[in-house]
């Protein structure tokens, strides 16, 4: 039973794991700023959760574990208002989104170079 | 008129207090959830602190952050904030899987989308949710909020959809209303640089 238990606890904490190298590679990948928000927003916050809520399993009923349960609803609470506060700044401050459309047209002209 | 006025000052000066019993309780099962130590020495602590940080926001208690709220009180339906709290955890399961579909595929599918529109919510409250629950939805953040004038960010076509038909706005209406109406209006999208001034 208590086998059990920790197995189930390190698939979850690996899940998470999983999801937080996912908004690493997002950050990495996406081509601008408000996209690679969608990553971070996202992606990092379920990973935390699966992190924490894994741990809290493996602790068992303790106060160790109550602990990591108040942290997941910090978390949950402030992950998307930091991600908003970011993206609002950018705006703010003129940043503009990068879209398909302007992609294509930048490249357009140079294919008729060639 | 004038009895009115006074009512309306009663009233917010007890909810005020109302709000700093409430806080100053959760202030303290969190000191004595985070401290783990039960003796009398500990507690006393804890309300000290409590105390302290009382002392400091009681400025910020007193300002009027939301005017519009003080004359209505607002009853909130217990059973959906329930429902739709699994519902948006559900939400931040999909957004995740999405977006690690979107990051690992060799090419990012991706479209964004710039998508501005006003939603009457009932209470400031409700449009602090709706902001964050679009943030954890699968494809779109909030950029701007400003009163009932939403800017969202949307990184795939189908990803708006919720938004734009307003189910998502009309389920957090219902948290503190019986029914919703339509509550999405003025719906732009924007998909280029020009567009965007």
């Amino acid at each position: 039973m208590s086998d059990f238990h920790h197995i189930l606890a390190i698939v979850i904490v690996a899940a998470g794991a999983f999801f937080l190298l996912i908004g690493s590679i997002g950050l990495l990948r996406l081509p601008d700023f408000f996209s690679r928000t969608h990553a971070t927003s996202k992606s990092d916050t379920l990973g935390i959760i699966l992190v924490l809520g894994g741990l809290a399993l493996y602790e068992g009923f303790s106060i160790n574990s109550a602990k990591l349960l108040v942290a997941i609803v910090f978390v949950g609470l402030a992950n998307p208002v930091g991600a908003h506060a970011l993206a609002r700044a950018a705006l703010r401050q003129g940043l503009k989104p990068w879209f398909k459309k302007d992609a294509l047209e930048k490249s357009e002209p140079e294919k008729d170079k060639k | 008129m004038e009895k009115e006025k006074k009512n309306i000052f009663q009233e917010k000066r007890r909810r005020t207090w109302q709000g700093i019993l409430v806080q100053s309780a959760f202030l303290l099962a969190l000191w004595l959830l985070l401290s783990g130590y039960f003796d009398f020495f500990h507690i006393s602590l804890g309300v000290l602190s409590v105390t302290i940080v009382q002392l400091l926001n009681s400025k910020i208690n007193r300002l009027q952050f939301y005017k519009r709220d003080i004359p209505e009180w607002e009853r909130v339906y217990y059973g959906r904030a329930f429902m739709y709290l699994f519902w948006l955890i559900w939400q931040i399961v999909v957004a995740s899987l999405q977006v690690a579909y979107i990051v690992m595929h060799p090419r990012m599918p991706i479209n964004p989308s710039i998508l501005r529109f006003k939603a009457k919510m009932p209470n400031t409250g409700a449009s602090v949710i709706l902001g964050n629950s679009i943030t954890l939805t699968p494809g779109t953040v909030t950029v701007l909020l400003e009163g009932d004038d939403f800017t969202v960010h949307s990184l795939l076509d189908e990803s708006s959809a919720g938004l734009i038909d307003g189910t998502m706005p009309r389920k957090v209406t219902k948290l503190f209303r019986r029914s919703a109406g339509e509550v999405v209006s003025d719906i732009q999208i924007l998909r280029s640089k020009k567009e965007l001034h």
